[in-house]
């Protein structure tokens, strides 16, 4: 099997908020051995500037595929609204001659045909390595973990092949191969973290964000994966404000930090030092 | 026979149609006609205010005779509304009626045009055509069919039961066959039915005993058709009896084996939608028509692993349980068919949000239906699974209907459907009764008057989809957007009613090939015309009764498997059928046998003979669309009524005059 080698588009937040994030799914995509190119001279994925002018989200996204369809490679996006605005995006551009024709005008001398598709990291491990592979690949099973996986609102946006948009399943499985404990946390796997209403009404996002962490732990997870640096906002950060006085904390990971953990890498070389939960006490039962 | 003038010189009338102003206003229709005039062969011209009258007929037909016509040619509508009328019209004076010709100035010129001066020019291009194809025209003899004097029935829910009692009645034989071990369908399973509140069982049971009964209806119960060979009139069906591992004819349904069977109350039974357990030696209910027992292969120890105490043969007196039963295979021929194989609900796999097969409380309707029924698992009581009466129940609708992620149709009965159950649950409980709804569709005899009713019983009605269903603890939360209130609610349940769409049954496509019928984009199968011929199919003498072409409540099931029963019957009674003779013909000597129409076919009419070495067309089944004279690559199928000739000439008159137009 030829190497599976893909464009990289880590967006804002990889850069900022969720510099954790971007670090373990490079380690870990270098130790699977799947290389990433990172999209040279990226831009926007559109997010800020769609709820004003849907084109211009179309062109901002388009820029990024183009470079990906010149070389023959599909996306990974791991960041969640990236994902789901580029995957838009290809499916619009791909379905749609028209709207083709007005982003490629809008583009100028670089053009998109939509060929290309978009992944999240999540698919790439799941689908592409495979869990057979990774299951190999443990050398340090996270068992004593009891995870709730948690996907949001956006990585099964647009409606796709990958997995279902009420009841994923993928994190599930991958957590399971690393050896992990996965609760059933289904129907609030796909529940909103509250994070749109941050800005606009914070009572209520916190009050979202607080039923995301009991539900987990009445259902007796001590830990939750992530897959979205807006989840994480809200699930890490601002989880101590979430919650009321006497209402224990649950660590949050990227669930890409879980995988380089269970393959064996340096929590330092993960970025777990940026967690604000302390993972500490729930990592400390880990062999 | 009729005469025709065939062989002598042609003789054209042109009649250029008014039709109102529905042509007139468009199309300058004198102009026409003068046109017409100038036209090679054409020795009659005349415009009529509307040609398909009684005195526009009269006009032709004076014409023909006083003008010795041999061709006519009409501009009118379509050839489709009115086509049949004149080919008569012309057989009235003596004149073979396939030396018409239709040109069509209203659906594709005056219809569809604006200017006068551009529609007209398209008019007389059209007669033109006409005129030019005309004298090509052959004189073609309709054939006639014999029709076998019985009816297949697919189907013994009260779609098939009505249109075989319909059917059996008037003095025709029946062969109602049935895939479940008894008949009764859906119906069977209802508590009591909508907006009369009639007892299901009590008005069904009757006609299941009579279908059950009558000296003109054979049964054949867990059987299914596994092929149909011949046409409209000689149907050959092969129908597959499974075996039931009991004799039919010993059987006394006493259900002395049932009760002995060692797996007795551990199998879920499929008549209690799950809800209520039977044995693998069971009667599928009460009522039930053959009232015989089945063993179920699928479970019975004996059947699956060699080795059981037998206790059902012990139990059964007239010794009718064999255990060596087969599969046996019945031939009948018949001359009608009608197709009543029902629905089934969506399957909820691509909807989990709403927690069906995953939280114990939240049910079907049909699941309700049997919770509701007196003589089901909990014989009336509404309960939930771990026996408490509940505190409120919540009807969600539109679940796998109206969505464009599931069937963007909507299924016409589940409004009423759930109106119903809301009732039944306030009269048997105090339950608190809410209704998720996008909006209530109550268009019906009674309907809307039994919605008012409901409303006043003390249910609440919250405009908004239900969008999910959790569990919390005992409670089952459902969560919608209430689009009155302008907000998300979401209301705590004991109970979750959900109203499943219906959707074709999984093996629609199977049935679809066997009887060459097609589908509509639904997945239900199609009518020949969605308004006018809404119980007959694309293939002649096959019909259509009940939810098996789209979903229908009791009463609409009944009056469409009366329809379909009528259109069998008319065609029984006629004894013979005509088929028309515009079809395809193979020209053996041209004829290589490479068998390339027999692939193209799509109404499988066309046979190789194999030891003459060419293809040949069944003429009864041949539908003349054409496609294997397309498809045949050394020309050896010819068209009757459509030849190459034909349709030369008839482009030529087009393009003819369309060179003259352009030079002008």
């Amino acid at each position: 099997m030829s190497p599976l080698r893909y464009a990289y588009y880590p967006g804002c937040s990889l850069t900022t908020s969720a510099k954790e994030y971007d670090r373990s799914v490079r380690a870990v995509f270098d130790a699977l051995g799947v290389e990433l190119l990172e999209i040279e001279g990226w831009n926007c994925c559109g997010a800020t500037p769609a709820s004003q002018n849907e084109l211009l989200m179309y062109a901002l996204s388009g820029r990024n595929l183009a470079w990906a369809e010149a070389r023959g490679l599909d996306v990974v996006a791991p960041c969640s609204e990236c994902f789901k605005n580029l995957n838009k995006t290809a499916q619009a551009v791909r379905s749609d001659p028209h709207l083709r024709a007005e982003v490629n005008a809008v583009l100028g001398d670089v053009s998109l045909t939509g060929k290309v598709r978009v992944k999240h990291p999540l698919e790439v491990l799941v689908r592409d390595v495979g869990l057979e592979e990774i299951r190999r690949r443990v050398t340090r099973p996270l068992a004593g973990l009891k995870i709730a996986p948690y996907y949001g609102c956006l990585i099964t946006r647009p409606r796709n092949e990958f997995d279902s948009p009420e009841n994923p399943t993928a994190m599930d499985e991958l957590m399971a191969a690393l050896g992990a404990e996965v609760v059933d946390y289904f129907p609030y796997k796909t529940h909103c973290c509250g994070g749109a209403l941050l800005l606009s009404n914070k009572r209520i996002a916190l009050g979202m964000t607080r039923d995301l962490v009991l539900k987990a732990q009445q259902r007796g997870a001590n830990s939750m994966a992530l897959a979205c640096p807006m989840c994480d906002m809200m699930l890490d950060p601002y989880q101590g404000p979430a919650l009321r006085a006497g209402e224990k904390p649950l660590p949050t990971f990227y669930f890409t930090q879980l995988v380089g953990l269970a393959l064996g890498m340096n929590p330092d070389q993960l970025g777990f030092a940026d967690r604000v939960v302390s993972p500490r006490e729930v990592l400390a039962a880990l062999s | 026979m009729t005469p025709t003038h065939a062989s002598e010189k042609p003789r054209i009338g042109v009649f250029v149609c008014y039709c109102g102003s529905n042509i007139a206003a468009t199309v300058d229709v004198e102009k026409v006609a003068e046109y017409a005039a100038t036209l090679p062969n054409v020795v009659f011209t005349q415009t009529n205010k509307y040609t398909c009258s009684d005195p526009g007929q009269e006009e032709i037909r004076k014409a023909i005779i006083e003008h010795k016509l041999n061709r006519v040619v009409i501009a009118a509508c379509s050839p489709r509304m009115h086509e049949v009328t004149w080919r008569r019209l012309l057989q009235g004076t003596g004149l073979n009626p396939y030396l018409l010709q239709v040109a069509n100035i209203r659906e594709h010129v005056s219809w569809v045009h604006q200017d006068r001066g551009e529609a007209t020019q398209k008019a007389k291009e059209l007669v033109a055509a006409a005129v030019e194809r005309v004298p090509l025209h052959e004189p073609l003899e309709p054939r006639q069919v014999k029709i076998a004097p019985s009816t297949l029935i697919v189907g013994g829910g009260i779609a098939g039961i009505q249109a075989a009692l319909d059917i059996a009645n008037a003095g025709y034989h029946v062969y109602l066959v049935e895939k479940q071990p008894s008949i009764g369908g859906n119906m069977a399973k209802l508590d009591k039915t909508f907006p009369t509140l009639d007892c299901a069982q009590c008005i069904l049971a009757p006609k299941m005993v009579d279908a059950g009964r009558h000296e003109n209806i054979t049964l054949f119960s867990y059987s299914e058709v596994v092929s149909v060979e011949g046409h409209v009139g000689q149907f050959r069906v092969r129908i597959k009896r499974k075996p039931r591992y009991v004799k039919e004819d010993v059987c006394t349904g006493c259900g002395l084996c049932t009760q002995a069977c060692v797996l007795k109350d551990r199998i879920p039974s499929e008549f209690e939608m799950g809800m209520g357990k039977r044995g693998a030696a069971y009667i599928p209910f009460p009522q039930a028509v053959p009232l015989k027992a089945i063993i179920d292969a699928e479970h019975c120890l004996l059947l699956t692993r060699g080795k059981c105490s037998m206790k059902c043969v012990k139990a059964c007196g007239p010794g009718a349980i064999d255990f060596k039963q087969q599969e046996e295979y019945v031939e009948v021929e018949v001359g009608t068919i009608i197709l009543a194989t029902g629905f089934e609900l969506y399957d909820m796999s691509a909807l989990p949000q709403y927690g069906y097969g995953r939280y114990d409380n939240v049910l079907d309707g049909l699941q309700f239906e049997r919770l509701c029924n007196a003589s089901g698992p909990t014989e009336g009581r509404i309960v939930t699974k771990d026996g408490r009466v509940p505190e409120s129940i919540a009807f969600l609708h539109c679940i796998g209907s109206r969505d464009e992620n599931t069937n963007p149709y909507c299924s016409q009965l589940c409004c009423m459907h759930n109106l119903k159950l809301a009732h039944l649950a306030r009269e048997k409980t105090h339950a608190k009764v809410y209704q998720f709804y996008i909006d209530i569709r109550a268009g019906g005899k009674g309907y809307e008057e039994f919605y008012k009713r409901v409303q006043h019983e003390g249910i609440h009605f919250i405009r908004g989809k239900g969008s999910e269903v959790i569990q919390d603890g005992d409670k089952l939360i459902v969560r919608a957007e209430d689009t009155l209130l302008g907000k998300v609610v979401e209301v705590p349940v004991d109970m979750v009613v959900l109203a499943i769409g219906m959707v074709p049954p999984k093996d629609i496509e199977n049935v679809a090939r066997i009887f060459n019928i097609n589908r509509s984009r639904d997945g239900f199968f199609m009518e020949a015309h969605p308004k006018l011929r809404p119980a007959e199919t694309n293939v002649e003498g096959v019909f259509l009764a009940g939810a098996c072409q789209g979903p229908k409540d009791i009463p609409a099931t009944v009056a469409h498997a009366s329809a379909a029963a009528a259109q069998a019957l008319s065609l029984m009674s006629r004894g013979q059928a005509t088929i028309e003779p515009i079809i395809a013909e193979v020209i053996a000597e041209k004829c290589s046998a490479c068998g390339e129409c027999i692939v193209a076919c799509p109404f499988k009419a066309i046979r190789m003979d194999e030891e003459a070495r060419h293809a040949y067309v069944v003429s009864a089944m041949c539908k003349g669309c054409g496609t294997c004279v397309a498809a045949c690559p050394s020309k050896s199928i010819k068209m009757a009524h459509f030849t190459d000739q034909q349709l030369i000439a008839e482009i030529e008159g087009i393009l003819g005059r369309m060179s003259e137009y352009e030079l002008a």
